[in-house]
């Protein structure tokens, strides 16, 4: 009877329909001479269908059972038409070889037995996978990726700039159209495969290797897959390409360091002008510091200057007025309230209203010299002021008094000075700078 | 009865047999070819289902119907500019007359053997007229066409169409690869100096730019400096001039005591004239001379 089951064919029937044919009726043929020859010489003569096991005594006419036999045979092979399709699988059903679509849904089915028709289950669901360039050992028990060996041959391609690269690509697929994938072409997932690389080895043909491994890896993809697609659309051959995914897209192995080399000096070419900004960082804003201070030191400087000369002429100014009599008194009285006026007033406003103020008391005072009551003060006060000074010297300094007779020759005087540091004779000397020493 | 039975069993066992041999399956995938007696009837049977022949004389062959791929080994080429190339193609066919296929090649692997070799000289005239980059890149497709093209007018002789030719890998021989690899690194080296050279340079650049910078903003400090410095001083000289000017005998008189008040400190030797102002009354008392201290 088991040549009468449905084969649950493989993609391929590895016998022809023909065949099946001449099997099934050569097999008719030896059930029916089994019952015959079992109504002669027993029940054991072969007869094992389904129904034959009833044993009958072998007194009974086989003419009694035969069309029971027959119907039950009948039976029996009808049912070899029932099929079970699971989810994501589709059933390719041929009658007489002939394909009656459309293909048939997940559940319980029937197609009449063979050699009527046949059914051929493809499963539609499963995305599978086929690696260019690589294999991967994959442990069966639980189902992980053990290890991953490069396939040399296949993975070093030529780029465009007749360079190598070694490339590796996963394709993941689906069969679409079930029915497509059965008939048209012979092998359908090995020209799959060919069909793959054709289409890879195109893309990284068309591409530099500079951008295969870098910035233009998605496009190797997306090339890939559009060159794939269309082989495939051409052969019509049912397949679905999912996703294309570019797994290793290298230098090969014999000029790797080479090419790390390259990535290292663009790293360190990074690196040395980020040290000369940071060098510039460093020193430009700390000389922008350096010339601030210089400028403000200036200013200090100016400021100084500038007060302590007006404060030195002020105080010059005062002192004459002061000899000037009341006129001079109530001028510099008058400059002086004008200046602490100035105090409240703002820092521009300041300076002009000082210096409107001092032209003034310099206008009040003019023509002073040529009075001959301030010179005549004046004078008077000059003795006054040089014998306080002198008063104020001497008794700290070892003093010579000296009459003309003696010719001035101090030399006799020297050795009794033990190491004093300087003779100033005071009468001879005039101190040169005495108008302009400030400091 | 019992004998009327067996003529019966034995009348359809004929009957059935006979049938098997008036009857044939053409499978989708396949077509079929009658021969009597060795000699084709008919047309092929390219559509599948149930067909009938005539029992015992008529005989059926079957061929694919799908596409067929040969895939033969790889060859060396030699390209228009000289250089070696491993191709390695892929055919994919049909049987698309079965009459003259099966007179010309009968097999399958017949065919393979002779599409192959319409193929393999069809590439060789091809890429012979080709550079080897047209082949890796810009006119793969053509090329791919035209062999295609011409390998499909020669193999019809065949009843044999050629669907496409694609090259599968294209590769330089073994001994070419070295010097590929050779190249290559001589060009990654050439590259990564001339990365370290432009990192010194630009570096380079930017330091002195910076030193340059600095140079300057200091110094232009330096001259606004000096600038306001000197107009500072211009500024003094200017106020106390015109303040001294109302009496510049008496300012100058009154300066250089302070100078000798700063000047003359303690154990400062002093020689002293009596000839000196200072000593005017010392030796003359007043009215003998009535001098006074001449000012300095």
């Amino acid at each position: 009877m088991r040549g009468l089951l449905t084969r649950r064919m493989d993609r391929r029937p590895d016998r022809s329909p023909e065949e099946d044919f001449e099997q099934l009726v050569r097999n008719v043929g030896d059930k029916l001479r089994g019952l015959f020859g079992g109504g002669n010489s027993g029940p054991g003569g072969g007869g094992n269908g389904p129904s034959a096991g009833g044993g009958g005594a072998p007194s009974i006419p086989i003419g009694r059972f035969l069309p029971i036999i027959i119907i039950l045979a009948l039976i029996g092979w009808l049912a070899t038409g029932i099929y079970t399709i699971q989810p994501g699988e589709a059933g390719v059903v041929r009658t007489f070889g002939s394909y009656s679509g459309p293909p048939t849904g997940a559940g319980l089915n029937y197609h009449f037995p063979a050699p009527i028709q046949s059914v051929e289950v493809v499963d539609t669901q499963t995305v599978r996978r086929t690696e260019i360039g690589f294999r991967t050992d994959s442990d069966q028990s639980n189902n992980e990726v053990a290890g991953k060996r490069s396939n040399l041959a296949e993975a070093l391609m030529l780029t465009s700039d007749e360079n190598i690269v070694q490339v590796e690509l996963l394709v993941q697929y689906r069969i679409a159209d079930a029915a497509d994938f059965v008939f048209n072409v012979q092998n359908p997932e090995s020209v799959l495969r060919t069909s793959a690389e054709v289409a890879l080895r195109s893309a990284v043909g068309n591409m530099t290797i500079d951008a295969v491994i870098t910035e233009e890896r998605g496009k190797v993809q997306m090339d890939t897959k559009a060159n794939l697609e269309r082989l495939l659309a051409e052969y019509n051959i049912g397949i679905d390409v999912g996703e294309v995914l570019l797994q290793v897209a290298d230098p090969p192995e014999e000029v790797r360091d080479a090419f790390q080399e390259v990535v290292r000096a663009r790293a360190d070419k990074e690196r040395l002008i980020n040290e000369a900004q940071a060098y510039q960082n460093d020193i430009v804003p700390r000389a922008a510091g350096q010339a601030e201070e210089l400028i403000n030191t200036a200013k200090a400087f100016e400021a100084a200057r500038i007060a302590e000369a007006e404060g030195e002429a002020d105080r010059f100014l005062a002192f004459i007025a002061g000899l000037a009599g009341s006129a001079g008194q109530d001028a510099l009285a008058d400059y002086l309230d004008a200046l602490e006026d100035t105090s409240d007033l703002a820092e521009v406003d300041r300076e002009s209203a000082r210096k409107t103020a001092r032209s003034q008391f310099l206008a009040s005072l003019e023509g002073l010299d040529k009075d001959p009551s301030y010179i005549n003060r004046r004078d008077v006060m000059s003795e006054r002021l040089y014998l306080e000074t002198m008063e104020r010297i001497l008794p700290f300094a070892k003093k010579f008094i000296l009459t003309p007779d003696s010719g001035g020759n101090l030399l006799q005087f020297l050795p009794l000075e033990g190491n004093s540091a300087s003779v100033a004779p005071i009468v001879t000397t005039q101190d040169d700078s005495v108008s302009e020493e400030n400091k | 009865m019992r004998g009327l039975l067996i003529g019966i069993v034995i009348l359809l066992g004929i009957g059935v047999f006979v049938g098997t041999q008036a009857v044939y399956i053409v499978d989708e995938t396949q077509q079929a070819l009658v021969l009597q007696f060795g000699a084709p009837v008919g047309d092929p049977k390219t559509s599948a289902g149930l067909q009938f022949k005539a029992p015992f004389v008529q005989r059926v062959l079957f061929f694919e119907k799908r596409i067929l791929s040969s895939d033969a080994p790889p060859q060396e080429y030699l390209t228009t500019d000289k250089k070696r190339l491993v191709v390695d193609h892929v055919t994919r066919w049909k049987i698309s007359q079965p009459l003259v296929y099966f007179q010309a090649v009968a097999t399958e692997s017949g065919a393979r053997a002779r599409l192959d070799d319409i193929v393999f000289s069809e590439m060789r005239k091809e890429l012979a007229s080709v550079d080897f980059v047209d082949i890796i890149s810009a006119e793969r497709e053509d090329i791919m066409t035209r062999v295609a093209t011409a390998a499909q007018n020669e193999a019809t002789a065949f009843g044999i169409s050629v669907i496409d030719v694609r090259i599968k890998r294209a590769d330089l021989p073994q001994e070419v690869e070295i010097s590929v690899y050779n190249r290559m690194q001589a060009e990654r080296q050439r590259e990564s100096s001339l990365f370290r050279s432009e990192g010194d340079s630009e570096s380079l650049k930017i330091r002195s730019a910076a030193d340059v910078t600095v140079a300057q903003t200091i110094a232009e400090a330096s001259r606004q400096s000096r600038q306001i410095k000197g107009r500072a001083e211009a500024k003094a000289i200017d106020t106390l001039a015109e303040a001294l000017q109302k009496d510049a005998e008496f300012y100058s008189f009154i300066r250089s005591l302070e100078t000798y008040e700063a000047s003359l400190k303690e154990q400062t030797t002093v020689v002293l004239s009596t000839d000196s102002p200072l000593f005017s009354f010392l030796t003359d008392p007043l009215g003998s001379d009535a001098s006074k201290p001449e000012k300095e």
